[in-house]
């Protein structure tokens, strides 16, 4: 009895070994939505990611840093994507006013639902006010 | 006089193909650059700070030109020039509007089927009943709208996307 739970816990620790084994670089995939860089790396990125002037300002999905990196390093987006373009003028004032609408948000929620899409418009407002502040912080 | 009318009509008819293939209307949308370049194009075109956005036919590439340089737009190209507030609205979200625009397209539908429905049954019946088409206008009134609605999210996205790809970004 007790050499068949050795056994089983010898395989149960060599299952779970196994699983932390290393994966070769070349054969991660990123799952959309991501950046795809002139040197071949992909960036997986949250959405919205703001194209303003000749930068292009985006969050890391993976340690959530915000990035500004120069358009002329970038080669292209991926499909799902939520990319926006604006002047620099509407970039600041996005970035420094403040996200109204969460008043409505709630009171439409239920029963139309039309508050989800408020809320979602909202959440990706807040989401661009905070790569403006954070991109204010970042050495480009 | 109904028959001058009728001669005046017959006339109109005969020379409308005559007018349509002199006219620009005919051809489909182009521009012509610098007196040489004759280049088809796909809608939208639009002008934005003096700098004309173009996606050619033939290749689907998006091409850029300073306004000076353009010495004609056909008018099936309907090229409209963004102003800085249409600038600023390239960026907002959709969402929103594409839940209304989708709520008003359904409601739309139901009033204008009801309207239909009614018309069908008044012509049937002509004599028994009068027909006020309420439901029909009623219908169109939320459609008309919810179609520019839509028609100006596409054409948002359209320019945007024309916008990305002439600073030579790739979607993939």
């Amino acid at each position: 009895m007790d050499s068949m739970k050795n056994t089983m816990l010898l395989y149960l620790f060599l299952i779970q070994f196994s699983s932390f084994g290393q994966v070769p670089r070349d054969t991660i995939i990123v799952k959309p939505p991501f950046i795809t860089f002139k040197n071949g790396m992909r960036y997986p990125v949250s959405k919205p990611v703001v194209i303003c002037d000749t930068m292009c300002y985006f969050t890391n999905r993976i340690d959530k840093n915000v990035y500004v990196e120069p358009l002329s390093k970038i080669e292209g987006f991926s499909k799902k994507n939520d990319v926006r373009w604006m002047t620099y003028e509407k970039f600041k004032k996005i970035g420094t006013t403040p996200v109204l609408g969460y008043f409505w948000a709630i009171m439409t929620f239920y029963p139309t639902g039309f508050g989800v899409f408020i809320m979602s418009d909202i959440t990706k407002r807040q989401h661009i006010k905070k790569i403006y502040n954070k991109s204010r912080n970042v050495n480009h | 006089m109904q028959q001058l009318k009728l001669l005046f009509f017959i006339v109109f008819l005969s020379n409308n193909g005559w007018v349509f293939s002199q006219s620009d209307w005919a051809l489909k949308p182009y521009v012509i650059v610098n007196d040489s370049l004759y280049i088809e194009v796909k809608h939208p075109v639009f002008i934005m700070d003096s700098t004309l956005y173009v996606r050619t036919k033939d290749s689907n590439q998006v091409l850029t030109f300073p306004t000076k340089d353009i010495n004609y737009i056909s008018k099936r190209c309907f090229y409209h020039r963004l102003s800085e507030g249409q600038q600023n609205r390239l960026s907002n979200s959709i969402n929103t509007n594409a839940y209304l625009s989708s709520c008003m397209v359904i409601t739309g539908s139901v009033f204008s089927v009801m309207g239909i429905e009614s018309l069908i049954r008044f012509l049937n019946n002509p004599g028994v009943q009068t027909y006020y088409g309420t439901y029909l206008i009623t219908g169109l009134t939320f459609i008309v709208p919810a179609a520019l609605l839509i028609r100006s999210m596409v054409l948002k996205k359209l320019r945007t996307r024309m916008i990305l790809e002439s600073k030579g970004l790739r979607f993939s």
